[in-house]
This record gives C-alpha cells, structure tokens and sequence, in this order.
C-alpha cells in the first residue's frame, strides 16, 4: 500500500534529521535510544498494524487507537518538560550576558 | 556622605519617580548604582541626570537580573564594604537603611534583612498579607530558615556575601534564593522591623498578588 511507504519514509526522514539536531545539543544517549526505539515502533506499527492491536489487548488496553492515544499523551508530556528546561537553561544563559554586558559597556564609557 | 556602601536600585519602567527616589538617596550616599532593567521610558536618562552611576540592561530581564549586574558591578570597587538592595519605586526609607547599616557594622552578621511583619508599621492590604505569610511557610519548609518576612527587597550584605550571590532566578524568585544564600554558605543574618510606605504609585507598579503562582513554579523547575 502506498499510505505505508509514504509514512515509513516520513517517520525515517523525521528520525534522522532529529538524530542528527540533537548532536548539536548534549542530549544523553537514552532520549537518542528511546527515540529511535519509538521510530523503529512507528515503523512497525505501519507494517503490521495489528501489532499495536495485539499489543493493546495484552497489556489491557481496548484497542490499538487506545494505546496509541496514551503513548502520544506521554510523549507529548515529556517533550513538553524537555523543552521547558531547555529554555529555562537558555534563559539563563541570555540573562547572564544582558548582565555582563551592561556592565562592560558601562565600564568601556568611563 | 557615606561612601563605603553601594546603594542597588533595579528600576524597570519608573519614570515617574526614579529621580526623586535617587536625588534623596545622593544626598546621604557616594555610591548609588541604579541598573536600568531594559526600560521602555527615560529611566536611565533620569537616573543618570539625578546623579545615578547607572548601568543599562539591553532588554528587561527581571529584578533578580538587575540586582546581579548591580551587585556585580559595585563588587569592582574596592572601597565598598556594604551592599544594599533597595527599591526604585520609593517605598523604602533611608532612615530604616541606616539603621540596617548601623547593625552590620557591628560586624556579627553578614546580612541584615528587612522585616514587614515584627512590627506592624507597614499597612498591607490583607489579601497581600496572607500570600506573604504562606510565602514564609513555603520557605521555612523548603530552604528552612526562620523568617518573618522571606519577599522584603530591603536588605543591606558584606563583601563576604555579595562575593557569594549569583543568581539564577532573574524574575521574581530570587528573593528565595538570597535565602538559600545564606544557607549553603551558614551566614549570620538577621531580620530587623522596617516599615514599607506603599503608595499609589508603588501598589500601581507592585507585582500582582498571582505573581506568587509564578514564583513557587519557578523555583520548582530550575533549569
């Protein structure tokens, strides 16, 4: 089916470019793995999509729509939290040298 | 004239009053250091003009920000011995700073913190009373010291002190990081009754009471 390939390529396209992004920043190598593992989910998920149904019904889960709802909430909630620190950690940093350089403008017009 | 204190005075926005404010200051001070927080009016043209060693912040990063650059920057001089942190808007008095000044100077604490609530000469609206009452009880349960009053802008530190603030929190939340100061590094401090004149003007400009949601949030999730 043509839906499979077109979202296997976006999900491996989208991978790659975050795999890529995050090492530029130091993100620990267990984000890197539990998203790749969440990639590699995506993919098979799309191959054979009674997996995520099987899957729904043993851990108690109705349906496999189900438990993708409660995976994506999850996620959402902790991607969310990363990049709340991140830009607090930004912050900082941008208020650090607003403050520094207040004080070296001030001390280059004496 | 006192000349081995630096008066801080953060001002964000005060116009109206920053002059007035510094030009009583001078009269009495050397040094007054004003940091002008990114305002969007002439406050650093009227704190420069009233005398003011004023330094300008390229955008408004919070109080906690102004009063660091401030610190920092009287740090340089090395004839100060006393820091005071004190607010632009008018609503401290210079009578409660020499007092403070007075207790340092007898050399057995490194800060001396303003307190609303040993005596009950500031007049507060109630609703603001209770938030800095509860403000108390969050602190003494999560920083632990014994304080009447953990949000009073006015307080007056050694070198050994000031040599030692470097603040994270550049909105509002670092009142309770003064206090964590003072713990990590077993300070002597002590609260003294100072009065708290709020005028239009200042509970116009004040922050908003909700402002402690903000705050308690911040100081949760530290980058």
């Amino acid at each position: 089916m043509l839906i499979k390939l077109i979202l296997i390529i976006a999900l491996v396209a989208l991978g790659a470019y975050i795999v890529r992004r995050m090492g530029s920043v130091h993100v620990m190598a267990w984000k890197r793995i539990a998203f790749i593992l969440f990639i590699l989910f995506g993919i098979v998920s799309v191959i054979y999509p009674t997996i995520v149904d099987t899957l729904a019904k043993d851990i108690g889960i109705g349906r496999g729509a189900d438990l993708l709802l409660y995976a994506m909430v999850v996620t959402f909630l902790f991607v969310t939290i990363n990049f709340y620190i991140k830009f607090r950690k930004l912050e900082l940093r941008q208020n650090k040298i607003i403050s520094k350089m207040a004080i070296v403008e001030k001390e280059k017009n004496k | 004239m006192i000349d081995d204190t630096a008066i801080i005075i953060p001002a964000y926005n005060e116009g109206p009053v920053i002059a007035g404010v510094i030009k009583a200051v001078k009269k009495e001070f050397k040094n007054v250091v004003c940091v002008n927080d990114g305002s969007k009016d002439q406050t650093a043209v009227f704190a420069t003009e009233a005398g003011a060693d004023t330094l300008s912040h390229l955008t408004n990063i919070g109080q906690g920000g102004a009063l660091e650059t401030g610190i920092k920057y009287a740090l340089m001089n090395p004839d100060i011995k006393y820091f005071v942190t004190f607010d632009a808007d008018g609503q401290h008095r210079l009578e409660d700073v020499k007092m403070m000044l007075a207790e340092i100077k007898k050399g057995e604490h490194d800060i001396i913190i303003g307190s609303r609530f040993i005596t009950n000469t500031t007049k507060i609206p109630p609703l603001k009373r209770q938030v800095l009452k509860l403000a108390v009880l969050f602190t003494k349960a999560t920083v632990g010291l014994k304080l009447t009053d953990t949000h009073n802008g006015l307080r007056v530190f050694n070198r050994k002190f000031a040599n030692e603030v470097n603040l994270k929190n550049f909105g509002m939340a670092h009142a309770s990081e003064f206090l964590e100061i003072i713990k990590k590094n077993k300070f002597m401090y002590k609260e003294v009754p100072i009065t708290v004149e709020y005028t239009e003007y200042s509970k116009s400009k004040g922050q908003p009471i909700i402002n402690a949601v903000n705050i308690v949030f911040d100081l949760m999730f530290r980058g």
